[in-house]
């Protein structure tokens, strides 16, 4: 297991490196001026010495390079002008953290308690309607439901604050009130994606020889669905869960911004519309660091939940 | 199943009308690209009857859009800096502009004309960290704006327009400070020294408004190892404040707060009612609206259509823009009909800009020239000069004259059927709509067998990128006018030798010359001759046909109720005065 | 001898998308105590269905029509679920045809046995672990301490039926249904498990339904043979009736198309042409009509019913009515049984 470990470690580095170049790279290409429109072409001049972007392409690589790998991120050019790149995503991940953790608290026992009903309940109309529900969430983007959301409920029936509550740095219940919509708008997706997974992967369950060994047994139905089939179908969810955990640090672009929250999700796009070279390929980074490592931990859970990978590539004996 | 089917097509029916309805919330934004910010301005509301007067808290719920640094030596948006104190300060009083000494203790005078200035500081001052505030700490301010190493953004404001001796050579490393046209006198006295001499408007609106000191202390603590960077307002803790207000409070992205600074010398005369004005981050407009309609936010900009709506409500007042936004034309462009002077003449006076701005903008008013009427030239508006008047009339729509000049090129052109390319930016609908009402109106005016106009969108920068290659036949766009009391200073990007051009093919000296004489030259201190002088700059630019100006970007806010503005009229630089706004009841 | 299965004229028909299909047309059988009966017939015969309506495992969508099913006096299909619960491990265990699906595959076996024991019969868990131990080593796994502990993909084939067979035994039941239990498993394999079925009955004293399209199995195991054919019983008696003296034309043809020892390489095996019935629209008369060699007028139009051999031995075919023309068996099968007679007869002899 370490070695195995070890080596998806070292090929995760590669891949990083890789990514890293191609952002370098790519990102060179955006049109833009870091000077701004209408700035004195000595400023733009003065600009581009201090960042290189005078230098020769391959140049200005083993610069970045070499600065990347001492932990020296580079400070944001536009965007925040002068501030340290690392220190900006530092401080917009707890926001951001702080919201998804909620968010993924509701996401997961609902997801699956609607994605259990439905599989126990098949081609009833409570499978029916919890199908619907989770066509009409997977089918309207994100942003319709927030803007929609904060329409009828902080406009039309003022039961919300239209933003999420920043006053305090502390935890209060009305800072959690303001939490509740965004939290909402976020989890739509999650829960969709959770039941789905679920339901197809309860039903299949349902249906095995397994269950029916189970009853013969003289388990009832309860007993053995509970017992055996929750037990198999929770396996291959982490395929599902673990990549929503990696998610918490990835923020919502549009729910940041309709609900006023100072988090990650637009830093990207924000970014890469100013040229802020340094911040958009240290978020790209970010991004991909995050991806790379739920990959893997959604491949060692396997190892971990499943005994047949767990024990299995051991003997078989007579 | 019968039910399935059903359900399914009822569910595909309802995608594809959110798919439909998403996009048009997505693309409609306000015509304020990048740069303009909407101004939290405040204006006075015209109550008859003199109510009990208000005593509770006198705190303002604005708006605004992230702020990227408190670093006044780096942050571009120079009016809403509010924390910060300068020379002098721009004040309304009884509706008019007036200048007071800020942390000066009087207005800054001059003995020889306009190049040498005496500026006293005021006894007494301190930083919001309880430093003192002196003539020192603005010499330091200057050292480190211009400083080579840190690269400051607003660095120019001390060599552009005003120009300080060497202070453009010190930044480009090619003076000694030693040089530069700053002298500390004594703890409470600067003189300043300028290569051309500056009229006293110029010096208090650049000089004396755009340089905010910075508290050495902090600067120094937050500077790297290799002074190239210092981080000083990047955060609440590295953000001292020495103006009117007090920052007190200032989350990223979130909101900013500021206090009443009740150590200032201008709140102690008794400019400043609020107690504290409070800007929350909201970048959706639909947001905005729900808010401010809920009575939660005391200003909100109206959209076109609020617009007609409200415009007679005493609560809305319309801005006066700087800009005037249009078309350039690429008289180099290798299409050859671009090169007829008469087509774009042509294209100037038959350009629908009546219709436009009724039918897309609404609140915005069409432009025929080129100087926007929010422009101060010396002593009153430009556009109300006789000369303003005069070229206004001059280039005014002409349908009739459009066709007669069209003619022409097209006869010079070799007959032959014509057609041109009008960039525009994506993801804006406004500019959509105005690009698509030019198409028919053009292909009908000239004649759709001779004419073809076709549309391409691009991303803003890509357009600004294919202006400044000439890559283009027409192009929307717009070219800032940084300041409004020196038009002058903003019409540098038309000249022969200026950096960063778009490529039009204009190339006049006379214009530079005119130019020059202007900013530095004999008439630099001569209102009247400028007037006139600028008059003929723009004659010259509209005459050559590189720029059709369509409309004024006056946005129009709309104010709560409970917001008492400090002048009547919007004002140059200072709008509606924000720092001096009044609250009359409880929110 | 004591019945303690009954099961009659039991009609059952699932609720297929294109229809209701009739898997079972009117089943009749009893099982007697201590005695193992063999269900044999080709595969969509309704072999399975039958033992499943039984153990009351049949999926959502089937429907029983009509029927009694007596279990030691008591009518299993009146009780509810939660009383049939009672009897189902407990009275009437059931071994299931495929192990490496039939097992949960992510709990570990040990804790599959004693499933049932803590859950139905509250045993301690000390208690219920010893005795699946006991269990365990009575059906022949070797090492079952250390096996306890492991999961079904760690066993072979073999010994993950006896697992099955060992979870079965778990509750004592009296009444042991084995589904095809040897299909899945090699040769070798399938003796081993028989063997394990035979012992284990004697021990216990159960009574074994045993489901199969093997002959030889049949021939190894059972006391007596119904044999199935498109949800019918077409013939039933002692395994030496149906084997030394069939009547029906299936059985017949079911003997005939077995290879024996004697069959040359490059001899012809004897088929039975064509293919079960479609059960969506079954047939009028008797269904092995259109297949059968044999077929009268009258087997297209009007079902047989079971005619008496003997006081053991019944076959629903029109040629043993007493009207009907006198029919033979094969030539080549008479002469096979003829075979196996003098072989058995020098062997107990």
């Amino acid at each position: 297991m370490l070695k195995y470990i070890l080596k998806r470690v070292a090929a995760m580095a590669l891949t990083l490196f890789i990514i890293l170049s191609l952002s370098f790279f790519a990102i060179r290409l955006i049109p833009g001026d870091i000077a701004g429109q209408g700035a004195a072409p000595e400023l733009k001049a003065a600009l581009e010495a201090r960042y290189h972007l005078d230098k020769p392409l391959l140049e200005q690589y083993v610069i970045f390079l070499k600065n990347f790998l001492s932990f020296d991120f580079g400070e944001s050019i536009n965007l925040y002008p002068r501030r340290p790149v690392f220190q900006i995503i530092r401080d917009k991940i707890p926001t951001t953290l702080q919201l998804n953790i909620f968010s993924l608290a509701l996401t997961i026992p609902i997801g699956l308690a609607c994605g259990i009903a439905a599989a126990l309940k098949k081609n009833t109309w409570v499978d029916y309607a919890i199908s619907a529900m989770v066509v009409f969430n997977v089918s309207i983007p994100s942003f319709v439901f927030a803007t929609v959301m904060q329409y009828i409920f902080c406009y039309k029936l003022e039961w919300f604050p239209f933003l999420l509550e920043l006053e305090d740095s502390s935890f209060s219940l009305s800072k959690f009130w303001s939490m509740i919509l965004p939290i909402l708008a976020l989890s739509f997706g999650g829960i969709s994606t959770i039941t789905r997974y679920m339901r197809a992967e309860l039903f299949e369950a349902l249906n095995s020889e397994y269950m029916l060994l189970s009853k013969s047994k003289g388990l009832s139905k309860l007993q053995s669905t509970l017992r055996h089939a929750l037990r198999n179908s929770f396996i291959p969810l982490c395929n599902v869960i673990i990549p929503m955990f990696m998610n918490l640090l990835g923020g919502s672009m549009v729910v940041e911004n309709i609900f006023g929250i100072p988090g990650i999700g637009s830093l990207t796009s924000a970014s890469i519309q100013t040229s802020d070279y340094y911040l958009t390929i240290a978020v790209l980074f970010f991004y991909s660091c995050i991806s790379l490592t739920s990959m893997l931990l959604v491949d060692l859970s396997y190892g971990i939940v499943d005994p047949r990978i767990r024990i299995g590539g051991g003997k078989v004996r007579e | 199943m019968k039910i399935k089917r059903i359900l399914a097509l009822a569910l595909a029916c309802m995608m594809m009308l959110t798919a439909c309805g998403s996009n048009e919330t997505e693309t409609e934004t306000e015509t304020n690209t990048t740069t303009e910010n909407t101004q939290t301005e405040t204006e006075t509301e015209t109550e008859e009857e003199e109510v009990e007067e208000y005593t509770g808290p006198k705190d303002y719920r604005g708006w605004t859009t992230s702020r990227a640094t408190f670093n006044p030596q780096m942050y571009t948006n120079s009016k809403t800096i509010m924390n910060a104190g300068t020379l002098v300060a721009a004040l309304a009083e009884n509706d008019e502009l007036v200048w007071y000494p800020h942390h000066a203790s009087e207005l800054p005078t001059t003995t020889d004309g306009g190049t040498t200035w005496t500026v006293k500081i005021r006894e007494g001052l301190v930083w919001s960290t309880g430093t003192a505030l002196d003539a020192t700490d603005y010499e330091y301010t200057f050292k480190m704006l211009l400083d080579p190493k840190l690269v400051n953004k607003n660095a120019a404001y001390a060599y552009d327009p005003v120009v300080i001796v060497n202070a453009k050579e010190y930044s480009q490393g090619n003076a000694n400070w030693e040089d530069v046209g700053v002298k500390l006198v004594n703890d409470h006295e600067l003189q300043i020294t300028l290569q051309y001499p500056a009229s006293e408007l110029d010096f208090y609106s650049m000089i004396g408004s755009l340089i905010w000191p910075v508290e050495e202390e902090t600067y120094e603590a937050c500077m790297n190892a290799d002074r190239t960077s210092t981080t000083y307002g990047t955060t609440l803790d590295t953000t001292p404040s020495s103006g009117m207000f007090v920052v007190s409070e200032w989350v990223t992205d979130g909101y900013e707060k500021f206090v009443r600074n009740e150590n200032d010398p201008l709140v102690k005369e008794g400019w400043v009612k609020l107690d504290s004005y409070t800007s929350r981050y909201i970048s959706q407009n639909a947001t905005r609206a729900e808010m401010f309609w809920a009575g939660e936010l005391d200003n909100h900009s109206l959209t076109g259509d609020d617009y007609l709506q409200y415009k007679n409500d005493p609560r809305a007042h319309s801005l006066l823009s700087a800009n005037v936004w249009g078309y350039f034309m690429n008289g180099a462009s290798k299409n050859t009909i671009m090169q007829q002077k008469d087509f774009r003449n042509a294209l100037h006076y038959g350009t629908p800009r009546e219709t436009i701005c009724e039918d897309v903008y609404k609140l915005y008013p069409a432009a025929p020239a080129l100087i926007s009427t929010g422009i101060y030239a010396g002593d009153g508006y430009y556009r109300d000069t006789e000369a303003g008047k005069a070229i206004a009339e001059k280039y005014a729509t002409d349908y009739d004259k459009a066709v007669e000049l069209f003619n022409k090129a097209y006869e010079a052109n070799g007959g032959q059927p014509v057609s041109v390319e009008y960039i525009y930016f994506e993801g804006q609908e406004d500019q959509k709509r105005q690009a698509e009402i030019l198409q028919e109106h053009f292909e009908n005016l000239f004649g759709s067998d001779r004419f073809t106009l076709t549309l391409r969108a691009c991303p803003p920068a890509s357009a600004y990128d294919l202006y400044r290659a000439g890559e283009y036949d027409l192009g929307l766009g717009v070219r800032l006018m940084g300041n409004v009391f020196n038009p002058w200073s903003g019409l540098n990007v038309w000249k022969q030798d200026y950096a960063d051009p778009y490529i039009t093919g204009f190339a006049s000296d006379e214009y530079d010359q005119l130019w020059f004489d202007c900013m530095y030259g004999d008439i630099a201190t001569d209102t009247a001759a400028k007037v006139e002088a600028l008059a003929k700059m723009e004659e010259l630019l509209l005459d050559y046909g590189c720029f059709v100006p369509v409309m004024q970007n006056n946005n129009c806010v709309m104010y709560h109720e409970r917001v008492e503005l400090a002048t009547e009229n919007y004002l140059p630089f200072i709008g509606f005065s924000t720092n001096q706004t009044d609250l009359i009841a409880a929110a | 001898m004591e019945r303690i299965l009954e099961v009659k004229d039991l009609h059952i028909h699932f609720n297929a998308f294109a229809g209701a299909v009739k898997a079972i047309r009117g089943v009749s059988f009893h099982l007697n105590k201590g005695e193992t009966l063999a269900i044999v017939g080709e595969s969509g015969s309704g072999k399975s269905v039958t033992t499943k309506a039984v153990t009351r495992i049949l999926p959502d969508n089937a429907v029983i029509d009509n029927g009694e099913i007596t279990y030691k006096g008591m009518d299993l299909l009146a009780m509810t679920e939660k009383e049939f619960n009672n009897i189902r491990g407990n009275e009437i265990g059931l071994i299931f045809q495929d192990p490496l699906s039939a097992l949960d595959p992510v709990m570990k076996i040990g804790k599959q046995i004693t499933e049932t024991l803590i859950l139905k019969q509250k045993m301690p868990k000390k208690e219920a672990e010893a005795r699946a131990l006991e269990l365990m080593k009575a059906v022949g796994i070797p090492n079952a301490e250390q096996r306890f502990h492991e999961y079904p993909f760690q066993f072979s084939g073999g010994m993950r039926q006896r697992i099955v067979i060992a979870i079965a035994l778990a509750s004592n039941p009296q009444l042991l249904i084995c589904d095809e239990p040897t299909t899945a498993l090699d040769v070798t394999i399938q003796s081993q498990i028989l063997e394990l079925i035979k012992k284990i009955q004697k021990e216990r004293n159960l009574s074994v339904i045993f489901i199969t399209h093997d002959l030889g199995v049949v021939a190894n195991m059972a006391d007596r043979v119904d044999v199935m054919y498109a949800g019918k019983i077409v013939e039933e008696g002692t395994v030496e009736d149906i084997f030394y003296d069939p009547k029906h034309p299936y059985t017949w043809s079911l003997l005939a198309s077995m290879p024996n020892l004697d069959t040359k390489g490059g001899d012809e095996l004897m088929v039975i042409p064509g293919t079960p019935p479609n059960m969506l629209y079954p047939p009028k008369g008797d269904a092995f009509a259109p297949r059968n060699h044999y077929a009268m007028k009258i087997d297209f139009d009007r079902e047989p019913p079971m005619f008496k051999v003997s006081d053991t031995h019944y076959a629903a075919t029109w040629l043993l009515h007493p009207d009907a023309p006198k029919v033979e068996m094969p030539a080549h099968l008479k002469h096979r049984i003829e075979l196996q007679l003098k072989e058995a007869e020098k062997y107990n002899g």
